[in-house]
């Protein structure tokens, strides 16, 4: 049954797609739910899938079918142990066990500066490129009522790849794939995840 | 075509702020907050240890009104501390055999912390503005107005936490200082519980009952 709808509603799109050419247009501006997939030590720290994001991109053309712009949004990773676990750490011959319901939280916004290729197809235009920025990491374990938390901004790439579906001159469905990895050599996660975005983009 | 652009743009930014809203949810209960806390001496033998001795009273320490804690909470917290420990396989005695050195004393401890917290008004967060010095002085050299009809908005509001605390010491061994006197007896090991005081006391008896099964089940070097 949600095959069917999905499948469905590309089709829909697709059928209401026009013939509209990169070049027609001096940028894109995309306002996009956004979600994500925690890879690497991100998943060690939470293992649950973020399905709530938020996503912003603006690309300026530079040249037919170049653009550079930013992109940036917030994803908020969580999960809770669902009962006691317990945490063991030893100071000094000292072995000190805690054991309480966890709740684990990272939010996540980054910030990009975006080159990328548009490529007009037949009655798509499908986009890849690169940013480079960092991201605003909060991290945040909560145990009892005891909280530890990490705050830091960390580098980061971000390789991206989408397609735009025109709705109509000024509108346009996106839908794209970005992954997003951090560099840090604090005890903060460093972050990973590859974002999904649904989006609506406007051109101007 | 206009009024459709403004239609699709108003539905998705309703959907978009449905779901950029929404936050996931952290503690929803009084016991998710409960955390247990021991501390062992990894270089110790504790298979050397099989009996204990405990006083008849609770330690009671806060910083509230009360000046003690009921006797029949304390009779609770003693009557656990005790049950727990002999289900594990220990010993109750009722004095210590200080010629051997399998016997421990068990000390029950609760810390009732009461805490207040004040949030002041609007005006409060963002300071006042000085007459002179580091801002140029507001017309009329007073302080910043309060927002118009936004007067006087402060509230204090306290909750209390506990904890528990049970210090397993080793009477048999003394420690001394320089000039050979008996200082006190180690802490061979510890046990703490921290929770909010919230709820009924059955309540509250359970959770301080699962807090120290917690704690023994923590501790398997405890086990017989």
């Amino acid at each position: 049954m949600k095959n069917t709808i999905l499948i469905s509603l590309i089709a829909l799109l697709l059928s209401v797609s026009g013939s509209i050419k990169a070049q027609e247009y001096d940028q894109f501006f995309t306002l996009g739910y956004n979600t994500a997939l925690p890879l690497g030590e991100t998943s060690d720290y939470i293992d649950e899938f973020s399905w709530r994001g938020i996503n912003l991109d603006v690309k300026y053309f530079v040249k037919r079918n170049i653009t550079l712009g930013i992109n940036g949004g917030w994803n908020v990773f969580h999960s809770n142990s669902g009962g006691v676990v317990s945490e063991s750490v030893t100071v000094n011959d000292q072995v000190l066990t805690l054991s309480a319901k966890q709740y684990r939280y990272i939010n996540a916004l980054p910030i990009y500066f975006t080159g990328s290729y548009i490529a007009d197809l037949e009655s798509v235009m499908l986009y890849a490129g690169t940013g480079i920025g960092g991201q605003y990491v909060a991290q945040r374990i909560q145990m009892g009522q005891y909280i530890i938390e990490y705050d830091e901004f960390q580098f980061a790439v971000s390789p991206h790849a989408g397609v735009y579906i025109p709705l109509n001159y000024y509108m346009m469905v996106n839908v794209g794939v970005q992954y997003n990895q951090s560099f840090t050599s604090s005890d903060a996660v460093q972050l990973s995840n590859l974002a999904f975005n649904v989006g609506l983009t406007w051109g101007k | 075509m206009y009024t459709n652009k403004w239609k699709i743009t108003g539905v998705f930014l309703l959907i978009f702020i449905a779901f950029a809203g929404c936050y996931p949810d952290g503690p929803e209960y009084v016991d998710e907050l409960d955390l247990v806390l021991t501390v062992h001496d990894e270089s110790l033998d504790y298979s050397a240890f099989n009996r204990f001795v405990m006083p008849d009273t609770v330690v009671f320490i806060t910083n509230g009104r009360d000046s003690e804690i009921s006797d029949d909470q304390e009779e609770y917290i003693l009557n656990e501390v005790a049950t727990s420990f002999q289900a594990a396989g220990w010993t109750k005695v009722d004095t210590p055999d200080t010629s051997a050195s399998g016997d421990v004393i068990l000390l029950v401890s609760v810390l009732k912390n009461v805490n207040l917290s004040l949030s002041y008004g609007w005006w409060g967060y963002w300071d006042w503005w000085y007459g002179w010095g580091y801002y140029p002085g507001y017309p009329g050299g007073g302080y910043y107005p309060m927002y118009p009809g936004y007067c006087c908005y402060s509230s204090i509001y306290s909750y209390e936490d506990g904890t528990l605390m049970i210090e397993m010491l080793d009477p048999n061994s003394p420690v001394y200082d320089d000039d050979a006197d008996a200082q006190g007896l180690p802490v061979v090991w510890g046990g703490f519980c921290n929770g909010l005081l919230q709820g009924s006391t059955s309540s509250l008896n359970r959770r301080i009952s699962t807090s120290i099964d917690q704690m023994i089940s923590d501790s398997p070097y405890l086990i017989k």
